[in-house]
C-alpha cells in the first residue's frame, strides 16, 4: 500500500532505485529495496539499528556494490561502481564516521581527489563562499584532529557542497552534535533541500524526522516497510512500521503482559559502584562520579543514547579500563584495581558490545570459543592439562542447550551466523557467571525470536541469584526485562526509575538531560 | 576455506613454485623432470645425501619454531639470524671459557648459554614492541645486521685462534660435541633435540593455558584482553622463546657441526626458519616436514648443480616463491573475489540499456 | 692540511655511501606516505643493480643500462603493490618474500647472463662530472660537486619528490590514501591507482640505488651486493619522519658512518672496524626508540584498505 501511494506521489522521479539485493555471506543486508525521490525534498530514512539504512546508503554512494537492482538518474541506469563514481553523478554522503584526514586541514580536506583544474585560487574563494552562504564557522588554520566535532561535520557537508551534489545523504548527522549545535545544523539542511537539494536524513530520531523531513521512508531487516508524507502520518503508525508491529492507532506501545519479576528487596548487594570517575587520555570525562548498585538476583537496566559512556561503565566494571578515581565492590569486596583475570575468576561475566572484535575469536572452533575466557577452571582440565574432550562435551551441551546452528562443535566461529555466534558469547558467560552478569548490546542485531531467546536466558541467570548488569540502547528491551532502570546521561545516571511505573517521556528526558541540567 | 583446505592450497602453491623453478631450468638449457629427480633422490633416499640433509633441517627446524611461537602470539621474528648469530657466540664462548667439565653437564649448560644469548638478542625486540610500540620487524633486522658484526669482531679479535688464516675460534674441547646420530657422516643429535622441542611446543600450545593464551593473543589481540591475557607480557614471553629456539640453533652449529666459532657461520638459517614457519602454517607440529623439504631443497641444489648442470641459484628462486605463494594462499579467499567481474559486466549491461533507450528515442 | 684531505675524501666517500641509501629511502617514503610498507627495497635494488649491469653489459650504454634498472624496479614494484593491494597480503610477509625471491632470481640471472664467472663482467658505467667551477672549491668541491649523473640526479629527484608529496594536488591526495583511505575514496581518489603509483615509484627509486651502486660505484654485478642497504633505509624512512628530503638527510648520515669506517679501517687498524659497521645499525636503532615511530608516521600505512570491510 505504501509503497504504491510514493509511486502515485513522486510523478517527476529524480533518482528512482528497483529491486536492490545486498547480502554480507549469510547475513541479507538489503533486501529488494525500491524508491522514487524528486529533487528538492528532504527523505527521512528510518530504521533500528541493523535495519539497512546505512548500507542502502553505502550503496547509492558505490561503497557497495548491490546484488541485484538498479539505480536511475533523470530516467538514465547510472552504474555507482565507486564513491568517485557517486560524485560524478553527484551523490555525496556524510558519514556518521566523519571520514576526514585528521593531520590536514579543512581547505586540504575539501579539495582532496578532485581534479587539478577545481584546486586553483578560485576554489579556495569558493569555499569561503559558500562557508557564508550557508553560514557555516569553519577555522581554516587548524588541522581537523583539533576541531570540535560540530566544525567537523561542517568540513563534511562543505566538501559534498564543494563537489556540487544533487543528492546529500546524512548519516545520523545529529548525533554527534551538541544540543546547542542541533538547531542551526537543521537550518542548514533546510537551506541545503531548499536550493534544491535531495536530501536523505538517516535517523531513528521522530522528532527530528517531524521538524525536517519531507517523506519518511521506513525500513526493517533490510526491507521498506513503506514511504509516507510526513505531515500526515502519524508518529505512532511510523515507529510501529520501524518496529515491526502492526499499525495500531494511537499507542506505540502495545500493552506487555510483564514478566513475574524478582523480590530482592532482602538480597544482598552483588555489585557496587561508588563515585567512579573516568577520564580519557583526552582529558575528556566519560564517567562522572558514578555511583549505582546491583542486588543479587536483580537485573538492573542501563537504558541511554549511545556513546554516554555505557561501554565504559561495563569496561571499568570487568576490568578492561581502570577508573581515574572510585571504587568498585563485589559482594563487598573491593576489587577496584582487580585484574581482569582475578574478575574472571571471581565469576564475572561479561558479553561485550563488539562480538567480532572482542567477545569472540572468530579463527578458532565453537568449542574453543565457548572455552576461551574460562580455560583455566577445572571442569575444562585434567592433569593439570587442558582436556580437549572436557572441551567438546561442554561445548556439545552448550551448543544443544542454547540451540546454536549448525550444531557442530568444532565448526569455526566464522562460519556462524550473527546471531548464532552471540549465542556462543552468551551461553559462555552465563556459565561463568557465578556472582554479576554485564551484558551490553545483547540483542543487537538480533530478530524477534532471538532477541526472546537471549532475554530468556538473561532471566534464568538473574532467578538463579546472579546479579545482572543489562546495558543496550533498545529501550523496549531494558523496560521490558529490567527489575530497575538506570537511566544514563551524560557519563552519569541522571535517574533511576521503576520500569512499570515510567513513562517514556520521563526517560526521554533523563535520557537528553543536558549536562548542565544534570548537576 | 570452503573449497580448499590450507593444506591444498599450500600444496598448490609448492606445485605452483617448483612449477615456475622448472621453466627456468628449462630456460638454462637442462630438463626439469631430471634436475627435480636428481635434488630429491639425492637428498632423501640417498644414505650421504640425507644424512646432510639432516644436518640442515636441525638449524633449520629450530629457526622455524623461533618464527612459529612468536608469530603465534601476533609477533614476527625477522632476528632468528641474528639470534643464531648471539646464541652460537655465547655458546662458544662459554665451551672455550670452560673447557673441562664433562660432556653430560656441559653439553646442557652450553645449550643453556646458547638459549640465553638468543634471548637476551630477542628481550630487546620484545621489549620495545611491547612497552614502545615499535615495529619488531625493523628492529629484529637491523639487530640481525648488528649481531653478525659483532661476531664477526669476536672472531677476528678476542675469539680468533692461533695461526689461524681467516677468522675463526679455537676448537671446542672434543666432550662437548655433539653424538653423531648417523655413522659415519656429519648427521649429529640436533635432530632429535629440533624434533623434542617440536612436540613439547605443539603440545604446549594446545594442551596448556599459557600456550592457549599465547595463541589468543595472536588471533585476537582484544579477545585474549577480554579473556583477562596479558599482552605484553605474552609477547616478551613468545619472543624469549623463540630467541632461545634460534640460540640453540647457532650452538648445535658450533657444537655440532663446525666445532668452532667461525665468521658467517650460519648460512641464512634464521631466513630460512621464516620459509619453514609459513610453509608449515605456522603449526609447529609440521614443521619438521617443511624443514625437511627446504633442507633437502638446499642440500639438493648442489648435486643437482653438479651432476645436471642446474644453476643452484634456481633452488633460491623456488624458496623466493614459495613464500610468495604460500603467503597468498593463506590469506582467507577474498569473499568478494568476483568484484572486479561483477561491477565490469553490469556496467556493460548498463551501458547497452542506454544505448538502446537512445536508439529507440 | 691532512685534515682537510681527510675531510674531503668522507665527504665524498659520504656521498658516494649514502646515494643508494637515499635512493631507496625516497622510495620506501613514497609507498609509505601512500599506505604501503616497502620491506621490498634490499630485493629491488639487486634487480635495479642487475637491470643495468645487464643493460650496459648488452649494449655497452650506460644509459641504455640505467633505463633496464628502471624497467625491472618497477615490474619489481608492481608486483609488490599486486600482493599488498590486491591479494592483501601482509604487507611484512609479502616484502620478504620479495626479497628472498629477487635475491635467488638476479643470482641466477646474473650467472646465466654474465657466465659463471659472475664477479668478472665489467660493464660501462657513468663517470663523473665535474660542475665548472664549483667543482674547483678547496675540499667540497671535488668531493660534492665533481660526482656521478646519479648523484646530481638524486638531488632533482629530492626536490621534484618532495615538491610532488608535499605541494602538488596528487601527492596531497597520495597522502591522504596514507592517512585514511576510506576518506580519500569517498572524496573521489583513486585509492588503489594511487597505492600502485606510489608503489611502481618505490620500485623504481629503490632499483635507482641498484643502478648507482653498479654504474657508478663498482661497474659489475655481484650477487647480493645491495648488502643491507635496502633495510638502512627502512631506517632512513623513520629517522627522516617520512619526508623525502628528511630520508635522504638521514641515507647521507649513514653514508657517512660508512665513510668514517672505511677511512678508520686503513688510518687506524687497532680500532675494530666492526664497530663502524654496526654504528648506522645502531644509530637507526636508537633513533627508532628515542624518536618513536608513531608521531609521523601515516596513520594508515601497514593496513590494507578494503573498501567493503564492515
Amino acid at each position: 500500500m505504501n509503497l504504491r501511494e510514493s509511486w502515485e506521489v513522486v510523478l517527476d522521479p529524480f533518482l528512482k532505485v528497483t529491486g536492490i539485493d545486498k547480502s554480507f555471506g549469510a547475513v541479507r543486508a538489503l533486501h529488494d529495496v525500491n524508491l522514487l525521490a524528486s529533487k528538492g525534498e528532504c527523505i527521512a530514512i528510518l530504521g533500528e539499528n541493523g535495519a539497512g539504512k546505512t548500507t542502502f546508503a553505502s550503496v547509492l554512494i558505490g561503497l557497495y556494490q548491490p546484488d541485484n537492482g538498479e539505480i536511475k538518474l533523470g530516467g538514465t541506469p547510472v552504474s555507482v561502481t565507486s564513491p568517485a563514481k557517486a560524485i560524478e553523478h553527484g551523490i555525496g554522503m556524510i558519514h556518521q564516521h566523519f571520514s576526514l584526514v585528521g593531520a590536514m586541514n579543512a581547505e586540504e580536506n575539501i579539495l582532496i581527489g578532485l581534479p587539478s583544474t577545481k584546486r586553483g585560487a578560485e576554489a579556495r574563494a569558493r569555499i569561503r563562499k559558500l562557508c557564508s552562504d550557508f553560514d557555516f564557522n569553519v577555522d581554516f588554520d587548524i588541522r581537523v584532529t583539533e576541531m570540535p566535532v560540530g566544525m567537523k561535520q561542517r568540513v563534511e557537508i562543505l566538501k559534498a557542497l564543494f563537489r556540487d551534489v544533487s543528492i546529500l545523504i546524512l548519516d545520523e548527522p545529529t548525533s554527534v552534535l551538541a544540543p546547542t549545535e542541533v538547531t542551526p545544523f537543521l537550518k542548514g539542511v533546510r537551506k541545503l533541500v531548499a536550493n534544491g537539494c535531495l536530501v536523505f536524513f538517516i535517523s531513528h530520531k521522530l522528532d527530528e524526522i517531524r521538524e525536517i523531513a519531507d517523506r519518511v521512508m521506513i525500513m526493517r531487516h533490510g526491507h521498506v516497510e513503506g514511504v509516507l508524507p510526513v505531515a500526515t502520518t502519524p508518529m505512532a503508525q511510523m515507529s510501529a512500521l520501524m518496529m515491526g508491529d502492526k499499525p495500531t492507532g494511537e499507542t506505540v506501545e502495545t500493552p506487555k503482559v510483564k514478566k513475574a519479576r524478582n523480590d530482592t528487596s532482602s538480597a544482598p548487594d552483588a555489585l557496587v559502584v561508588s563515585d567512579v570517575c573516568l577520564i580519557d587520555p583526552g582529558g575528556a570525562e566519560i564517567l562522572q562520579d558514578l555511583t549505582l548498585s546491583v542486588k543479587a538476583g536483580e537485573i538492573l537496566g542501563i537504558a541511554g543514547i549511545d556513546g554516554n559512556g555505557q561501554t565504559e561503565l561495563s569496561e571499568v566494571i570487568t576490568g578492561l579500563k581502570r577508573q581515574t578515581s572510585g571504587a568498585i565492590h563485589l559482594y563487598g569486596t573491593e576489587i577496584s584495581s582487580a585484574s581482569i583475570a582475578s574478575r574472571i575468576a571471581d565469576g564475572i561475566g561479561f558479553v561485550p558490545e563488539d562480538r567480532h572484535a572482542e567477545g569472540l575469536v572468530l579463527s578458532l572452533s565453537v568449542e574453543e570459543n565457548i572455552a576461551f575466557r574460562s580455560i583455566g577452571e577445572d571442569r575444562f582440565m585434567s592433569g593439570g592439562l587442558i582436556s580437549r574432550r572436557a572441551m567438546h562435551e561442554i561445548a556439545s551441551d552448550v551448543v544443544a542447550a542454547f540451540d546454536i546452528r549448525p550444531p557442530d562443535p568444532k565448526l569455526n566461529a566464522s562460519a556462524l551466523s550473527g546471531g548464532n555466534q552471540q549465542k556462543i558469547v552468551l551461553a559462555r558467560e552465563v556459565a561463568r557467571a557465578r556472582n554479576l552478569l554485564v551484558v551490553v548490546q545483547p540483542t543487537k542485531g538480533l530478530d524477534v525470536g532471538a532477541t526472546e531467546f537471549v532475554q530468556n536466558k538473561i532471566r534464568a541467570v538473574a532467578q538463579s541469584g546472579v546479579g545482572v548488569l543489562y546495558i543496550s540502547t533498545e529501550l523496549e528491551h531494558v523496560l521490558d526485562i529490567s527489575d530497575r532502570v538506570a537511566v544514563m546521561a551524560f557519563g552519569r545516571i541522571t535517574g533511576v526509575v521503576d520500569p512499570e511505573n515510567t513513562t517514556l517521556q520521563d526517560i526521554g528526558l533523563l535520557m537528553t538531560a543536558a549536562p548542565e541540567e544534570v548537576q | 576455506m570452503n573449497r580448499f583446505t590450507m593444506q591444498r592450497r599450500i600444496a598448490i602453491a609448492l606445485l605452483l613454485a617448483l612449477s615456475v623453478g622448472g621453466v627456468l631450468i628449462l630456460l638454462d638449457g637442462h630438463n626439469p623432470f631430471e634436475a627435480y629427480e636428481v635434488l630429491f633422490l639425492e637428498s632423501f633416499l640417498n644414505y650421504w645425501g640425507f644424512s646432510n640433509t639432516l644436518v640442515k633441517a636441525s638449524p633449520m627446524l629450530l629457526a622455524g619454531l623461533a618464527v612459529i611461537i612468536p608469530m603465534r602470539a601476533g609477533v614476527f621474528n625477522i632476528g632468528g639470524e641474528g639470534q643464531i648469530y648471539i646464541g652460537g657466540l655465547f655458546g662458544a664462548v662459554f665451551a672455550l671459557a670452560i673447557p673441562d667439565l664433562p660432556g653430560l653437564l656441559g653439553v646442557p649448560l652450553i645449550f643453556i648459554a646458547a638459549a640465553a644469548g638468543g634471548a637476551f638478542w630477542a628481550a630487546i625486540p620484545a621489549y620495545l614492541k611491547a612497552y614502545r610500540g615499535t615495529n619488531e620487524v625493523i628492529v629484529t633486522l637491523l639487530m640481525n645486521f648488528i649481531a653478525i658484526h659483532i661476531v664477526s669482531y669476536a672472531v677476528a679479535g678476542p675469539l680468533l685462534a692461533e695461526g689461524a688464516p681467516y677468522p675463526y675460534s679455537e676448537e671446542v674441547s672434543e666432550a662437548y660435541r655433539l653424538p653423531i646420530l648417523i655413522p659415519r657422516s656429519d648427521t649429529h643429535v640436533g635432530i632429535v633435540f629440533g624434533l623434542a622441542m617440536t612436540v613439547i611446543l605443539y603440545f604446549w600450545l594446545r594442551f596448556t593455558p599459557s600456550g592457549f593464551h599465547l595463541d589468543l593473543v595472536g588471533r585476537n589481540a582484544r579477545a585474549a584482553a577480554y579473556a583477562g591475557v596479558d599482552q605484553k607480557k605474552t609477547i616478551i614471553r613468545a619472543m624469549l622463546i623463540g630467541g632461545s629456539l634460534a640460540g640453540t640453533a647457532g650452538a648445535i652449529e658450533v657444537i655440532g657441526l663446525k666445532y668452532r666459532l667461525f665468521h658467517l657461520f650460519s648460512d641464512g638459517y634464521g631466513y630460512d626458519g621464516i620459509v619453514v614457519a609459513f610453509l608449515a602454517a605456522l603449526n609447529p607440529i609440521v614443521a619438521p616436514l617443511t624443514a625437511l623439504f627446504l633442507a633437502g631443497l638446499s642440500a639438493g641444489a648442489g648435486t643437482m648443480q653438479r651432476a645436471v648442470g642446474v644453476d643452484s641459484s634456481v633452488i633460491e628462486v623456488v624458496e623466493g616463491l614459495v613464500v610468495v605463494l604460500v603467503a597468498a594462499a593463506l590469506v582467507t579467499p577474498q569473499t568478494k573475489s568476483t568484484s572486479i567481474l561483477k561491477p565490469l559486466a553490469k556496467n556493460l549491461r548498463l551501458r547497452r540499456q542506454t544505448q538502446r533507450q537512445k536508439k529507440e528515442a | 692540511m691532512i685534515d682537510l684531505v681527510l675531510l674531503g675524501d668522507v665527504l665524498a666517500g659520504t656521498a658516494r655511501l649514502g646515494t643508494p641509501i637515499a635512493f631507496a629511502a625516497v622510495g620506501g617514503v613514497i609507498a609509505e606516505r601512500g599506505g604501503l610498507y616497502n620491506i621490498g627495497l634490499e630485493g629491488q635494488i639487486l634487480v635495479g643493480a642487475l637491470g643495468a649491469a645487464a643493460g650496459s653489459f648488452a649494449t655497452g650504454s650506460a644509459l641504455i643500462g640505467l633505463g633496464c634498472g628502471i624497467i625491472c624496479g618497477l615490474i619489481s614494484g608492481l608486483l609488490l603493490g599486486y600482493m599488498s593491494i590486491r591479494l592483501r597480503i601482509n604487507q611484512l610477509v609479502g616484502g620478504i618474500a620479495l626479497n628472498l625471491l629477487l635475491a635467488g632470481l638476479t643470482a641466477f640471472l646474473s650467472r646465466q647472463i654474465f657466465g659463471a664467472q659472475a664477479g668478472g663482467a665489467r660493464v660501462n658505467g657513468f663517470s663523473q662530472i665535474d660542475i665548472p667551477f664549483l667543482s674547483d672549491l678547496p675540499v667540497v668541491g671535488p668531493s660534492l660537486f665533481s660526482q656521478d649523473p646519479l648523484f646530481y640526479l638524486l638531488i632533482g629527484l629530492a626536490i621534484a619528490a618532495w615538491f610532488w608529496l608535499m605541494k602538488s594536488h596528487k601527492g596531497l591526495d597520495l597522502r591522504a590514501v596514507g592517512e585514511n583511505p576510506k576518506a580519500a575514496d569517498l572524496a573521489g581518489v583513486p585509492v588503489f591507482r594511487m597505492q600502485y603509483l606510489a608503489i611502481a615509484v618505490s620500485g623504481v627509486l629503490a632499483a635507482l640505488a641498484g643502478v648507482h651502486l653498479v654504474l657508478s660505484q663498482v661497474y659489475v654485478f655481484a650477487e647480493g651486493m645491495s648488502a643491507g642497504k635496502g633495510f638502512i633505509a627502512l631506517a632512513a624512512i623513520i629517522l627522516g619522519r617520512w619526508s623525502p628530503i628528511g630520508a635522504i638527510c638521514a641515507a647521507l648520515f649513514f653514508g657517512f658512518c660508512d665513510a668514517v669506517q672505511f677511512k678508520l679501517q686503513f688510518t687506524s687498524p687497532e680500532i675494530p672496524y666492526q664497530l663502524f659497521l654496526i654504528l648506522p645499525y645502531l644509530a637507526s636503532l636508537i633513533a627508532l626508540v628515542v624518536l618513536g615511530a608513531k608521531a609521523s608516521a601515516p596513520a594508515s600505512v601497514g593496513l590494507p584498505y578494503d573498501r567493503e570491510h564492515r
